[in-house]
């Protein structure tokens, strides 16, 4: 130590320590692409299952409450939804919400817009004033979304074209989409 | 002993023993990982059937009487089968077992 290394002491060290690298770089790599993977993976079924769990409460708590414009006309309907960006709108109870004291019905509108699912939520009467909006998840790819009153006859457009006025929501609201190349199919209900 | 060894070096046994040491932890890393790496996988064996169970459920609690061969279609089910299980006053508790080509989950319900 007091008088130094050799220059092939040196050397030999250097190819050790250069061989181990190489020997343990792939497996290194791929244990931290496994990590990545999985933590990727626990992040993403979180957020999909909330989503998914927080439409259903939507749907469960929905109210037959008579949805008007932004211009406050009336639209005759309780219950708007398309396969366009605008797929879900309807109102219903947000107890959760404590930010003003008085009614908790709120109009809760769900886009999908450049492949992620927003939730909006606006005052029941008043859709100017947006009280939240966040994107619940992201990456999903070729939602379609289906309206039903039964299984058999379900229809992209809820009420359809010829349906001046409906009061009523409908039964079944059927969603399929792909996540990370998997296919899901969700069945939610109004119950009213 | 760590004194005499960074004065004098280290012998060849101690460096392998050393390696081996790392080796060793670098292996239970790896497996710790890909152990949780299996337990995703399982977990989302469990999500998709309690994703169909839901669904199941939110049919039936709409519709108690709903035609089976609708849920077959929607839901690719090849086989539905329903086993009473107890009854009170007008009331049945049901038991329905679905059958898909690689899984059976099954729901109970009141009718």
């Amino acid at each position: 130590m007091k008088n130094g290394f050799t220059l092939l002491e040196v050397l030999i060290a250097l190819l050790a320590a250069a061989l181990i690298s190489i020997m343990s770089f792939e497996f290194l790599s791929n244990t931290v692409f496994l990590k990545e993977r999985i933590d990727k993976s626990i992040s993403n079924d979180s957020k999909h299952s909330k989503a998914i769990h927080l439409m259903r409460l939507d749907m469960m708590q929905a109210v037959p409450f008579k949805l008007k414009d932004q211009n406050f006309n009336n639209l005759n309907n309780v219950f708007i939804g398309s396969n366009e960006e605008r797929i879900l709108t309807f109102v219903s109870l947000n107890a959760a919400d404590t930010a003003i004291n008085s009614s908790k019905l709120r109009r809760i509108i769900y886009r999908y817009k450049n492949n992620d699912l927003i939730r909006t939520t606006t005052l029941a009467n008043n859709e100017n004033i947006v009280l939240s909006n966040e994107i619940l998840l992201s990456d999903i790819e070729n939602l379609e979304i289906y309206f039903g009153d039964g299984l058999e006859d379900l229809i992209d457009m809820y009420p359809g074209l010829n349906v001046l006025e409906n009061n009523a929501l409908p039964q079944y609201v059927v969603l399929n989409y792909d996540i990370n190349d998997k296919n899901f199919n969700q069945i939610m209900g109004f119950f009213r | 002993m760590l004194s005499s060894n960074i004065s004098k070096g280290f012998s060849l046994l101690e460096v392998v023993i050393a390696l081996l040491i790392i080796s060793i932890t670098f292996l239970a890393y790896n497996q710790l990982i890909e152990q949780n790496l299996k337990s995703q996988e399982l977990k989302q064996i469990y999500i998709k059937e309690s994703d169909k169970k839901l669904n199941l459920l939110t049919i039936y609690v709409s519709d108690p009487d709903v035609d089976q061969y609708e849920v077959r279609q929607i839901l690719d089910i090849n086989e539905i089968s329903e086993t009473k299980v107890s009854s009170f006053r007008n009331f049945d508790e049901i038991k329905i077992d679905f059958i898909t080509d690689d899984e059976s989950v099954y729901i109970t319900i009141i009718k």
